[in-house]
């Protein structure tokens, strides 16, 4: 009996040592691998869009390890599932900074990165939002967050732009609007109404909505909408929630034009719009280009390396944020013997002294500052070719004026 | 030196005792002194994933008081874990309190919510108070996203730092902070258990009408109950909060809910030892799992990543599947039964 006890406590301070002390050991140089992490929601409640995001950038690092890696370096994307799972984010977090060691972060800017700002901050790790969907990432300046497109609120503000052209066109002097919100986006509201957004920008806002994310039907917030008779409907929600409401909206004989979030952009929504038999007259703003649109470099390129012609939008948003931070690695002049640190800090520098970057086309050209680090204010605006099956841009500049797009964060 | 075959008690106290060997004593000591030394020797990745299976320890204890040794099932768990984190975080931002005061302050709040909680099991019971603890998490769900001003509604709120020592790292700091919680909370709910208070509720678990017959107050010490529960919630929360930074809505959902209760359900039910083994269990599989499937991707040609992502989701719910099947009473039997075997090894009886 004795012997088995020492034996148990022998594997119990072996396992100890392989466990504990093996990592802590290891030093923190580059060495011939450029590691990056990734923490994408590949499986959790919104792997709609972070399964096509996570597939982007790690399309994007293949790529560029066959186009032969940075300055002689090949690269290396660790992705994360933290199925939108906060303390899941924060472990796997630690894991990649100080387990993997990555020189930089990738995520898609939503529920866990204003967590990360601050650690990120602690152990110098730039992140990168591709997709940037909370105000908190993009509000105000964190010295390791970057990122490469605007808010919600932004892309409302883009969307009021369109309302307002769109309405002239069609004769309508003060075009009445509507918006539809799931829980999430609620405060993207409230702030637009604190800085007078919909006023300022030549639209009454007549109703708001809360339609659940998880709702089997928008019947009754449609029908209040209705009542309203209301010319425009924003919808700042997820595919779900927004095909029930245009299925109520084809159901009650709605007139008024839909618009909504990069979020609804993709052929799923299509296709659920479709088999819905719902409302077609559908515009969808975004940070980044469709791969529809065939004549813009980065797409030929997508296409060509993918061998597919079609891919959802958020592939391009992932493709875009890993392009960006290649940028800012190939400008760091990383080298494997430079330490982790040493490292990430130069790819921060490198990251604010980003001028212009053309991006292939893929988003506005994007610079970034030690002032600013949010990238480009435009969107661009999308209306469904039902025919073609396809997101074709709608011709305008909806970039939001200075004094909204300033006024955003002041609140 | 003759010793006898076998572990003998002679009282009833003798039997009731926490240690029921020297070696136990000795092994446990061994093993405390190797927790604390830890932070000196692993990296930051594992003290923070030591951080968070300590916090999951804490609200699993505390919901183990509830459900495992007073048989009241909860759903609403999470929301007393988030009442701790926001009542820290909003004393730790507007008020200039010692945390450590706020820490108690938030495990109060956290108990008197408890308690209104727990007021449907004065008339009802199994699936229906769940039902009304599953009530009261949609509550606290809406009334955090209506209270913006205080809460930050739906964006979630930032948690000043608290005051760390300076020759420590904030990191380390936590580590103790969480260590000497763990051990306190499973020292007072051990004791707790082997106190009137503890037999009572065993007693409401086992049978509550032979508990009534007997003189129970049931109705008094299943609001207890519901009371130390949300308590040791609120001191899970508030430390959460205190060491994330960040907190927001999404963070205490009913799924923290239902980890809480497949933590106390793995581990072991109506047992301390099971909620520090089921943290363990929820924490380290799939964070080992996802290591290998880092791994393995590494070592193939082509990129499975997506699925081994989602073999990951597979295989945490099959050992999940197996575990309630082959091992119902938790991973405190499991461990258990392997003690015996060895020790009887290599005979079988």
């Amino acid at each position: 009996m004795r012997m088995n006890r020492l034996t148990g406590i022998v594997f119990l301070l072996m396992g100890f040592f392989v466990f504990f002390v093996c990592p802590a050991l290891a030093a923190p140089k580059v060495g011939t691998t450029i590691k990056v992490g990734g923490l994408f929601d590949i499986t959790g409640p919104t792997s709609i869009v972070g399964a096509p995001f996570a597939d982007g950038a790690r399309d994007y690092f293949r790529y560029v390890n066959k186009k032969g890696g940075i300055n002689g370096l090949q690269t290396e994307i660790i992705a994360i599932d933290y199925q939108y799972n906060v303390q899941k984010s924060m472990s796997g977090f630690e894991r990649l900074s100080e387990k993997e060691n990555m020189l930089g972060l990738i995520g898609w800017g939503s529920v866990d990165v204003p967590l990360l700002l601050t650690k990120a901050e602690e152990k110098h790790v730039p992140i990168i939002s591709a997709a940037a969907r909370s105000e908190a990432v993009v509000g105000k300046l964190h010295p390791y967050g970057f990122s490469i497109a605007g808010s919600y609120a932004e892309e409302c503000l883009s969307q009021l732009a369109w309302i307002r052209n769109d309405a002239k066109n069609r004769g309508i002097a003060k075009p009445r609007v509507a918006f539809l919100h799931v829980r999430g986006t609620r405060p993207d509201l409230d702030r637009l109404k604190k800085i007078n957004a919909f006023k300022k920008s030549g639209v009454e806002l007549v109703i708001s909505e809360l339609i659940h994310s998880k709702a089997m039907s928008a019947a009754s917030e449609m029908a209040r909408v209705k009542e309203k008779n209301v010319d425009y409907v924003m919808c700042e929600m997820t595919v779900k929630p927004t095909v029930l409401a245009l299925k109520e909206a084809k159901k009650l004989g709605m007139k008024a034009r839909f618009c909504g979030l990069f979020f609804t952009a993709n052929k799923i929504m299509l296709k659920l719009v479709d088999a819905a038999k719902a409302q077609r007259d559908y515009f969808a703003s975004s940070p980044v280009a469709f791969t529809d649109q065939g004549d813009i470099e980065g797409v030929k390129i997508i296409q060509k390396f993918t061998g597919e012609s079609h891919k959802p939008v958020q592939f391009v948003a992932g493709w875009a944020g890993a392009m960006f931070l290649v940028r800012g690695l190939e400008k760091a002049k990383i080298t494997s013997d430079m330490t982790v640190i040493d490292a990430r800090k130069a790819l921060r520098d490198a990251l604010e002294s980003i001028k212009n970057a053309r991006m292939d086309g893929l988003t506005m050209p994007i610079t970034m500052t030690s002032q600013n680090h949010r990238g480009t204010k435009g969107f661009r605006i999308y209306k469904v070719n039902w025919a073609g099956k396809a997101f074709e841009e709608f011709p305008g500049n909806f970039t939001p004026s200075e004094d909204l797009y300033n006024d955003l964060y002041k609140y | 030196m003759l010793r006898p075959c076998g572990n003998f008690k002679r009282s009833y106290y003798q039997d009731e005792a926490i240690f029921q060997t020297n070696f136990q004593r000795v092994f446990l000591i061994a093993f405390m002194i190797l927790l604390i030394i830890l932070p000196l020797l692993a990296g930051p990745y594992m003290v923070n994933l030591c951080i968070i299976i300590g916090i999951y320890i804490i609200g699993a204890v505390g919901l183990n008081i509830l459900t495992g040794f007073t048989g009241l099932i909860s759903l609403g768990h999470g929301a007393l874990v988030g009442v701790g984190a926001y009542v820290a975080a909003i004393l730790q931002n507007h008020l200039s309190f010692p945390w450590p005061l706020n820490l108690i302050f938030a495990g109060t709040a956290a108990s008197l919510v408890g308690l209104v909680f727990g007021l449907p099991s004065l008339r009802i019971k199994g699936l229906y108070l769940a039902m009304s603890t599953l009530a009261g998490q949609m509550i606290f769900v809406f009334a955090v996203s209506n209270t913006p001003n205080y809460t930050g509604g739906d964006v979630g709120i930032s948690v000043q730092k608290i005051s760390t020592f300076i020759w420590m790292s904030e990191k380390t700091f936590f580590y103790y902070l969480v260590f000497l919680t763990v051990i306190l909370s499973v020292f007072c709910a051990r004791n707790l258990l082997r106190t009137k208070i503890g037999r009572n509720l065993i007693a409401i678990r086992d049978n509550d009408l032979s508990a009534m017959v007997l003189g129970v107050e049931i109705g008094k010490y299943r609001l207890l109950s519901f009371i130390i529960s949300s308590f040791y919630a609120g001191i899970a929360g508030a430390i959460w909060a205190f060491y994330a930074g960040v907190i927001g809505i999404e963070q205490f959902s009913l799924e923290l809910s239902v980890l809480y209760l497949s933590i106390i359900l793995i581990g072991g039910l109506g047992t301390i030892l099971g909620s520090i083994y089921g943290a363990i269990f929820v924490v380290l599989v799939p964070e080992t799992l996802s290591n290998l499937a880092t791994e393995l991707n590494r070592i193939m040609s082509v990129d499975v990543s997506n699925y081994l992502v989602i073999a990951n989701n597979g295989i945490f719910g099959l050992l999940i599947i197996l575990f309630l099947i082959f091992k119902p009473e938790g991973l405190r039997k499991f461990w258990e039964d392997t003690k015996s075997y060895f020790k009887l090894w290599p005979y079988s009886y």
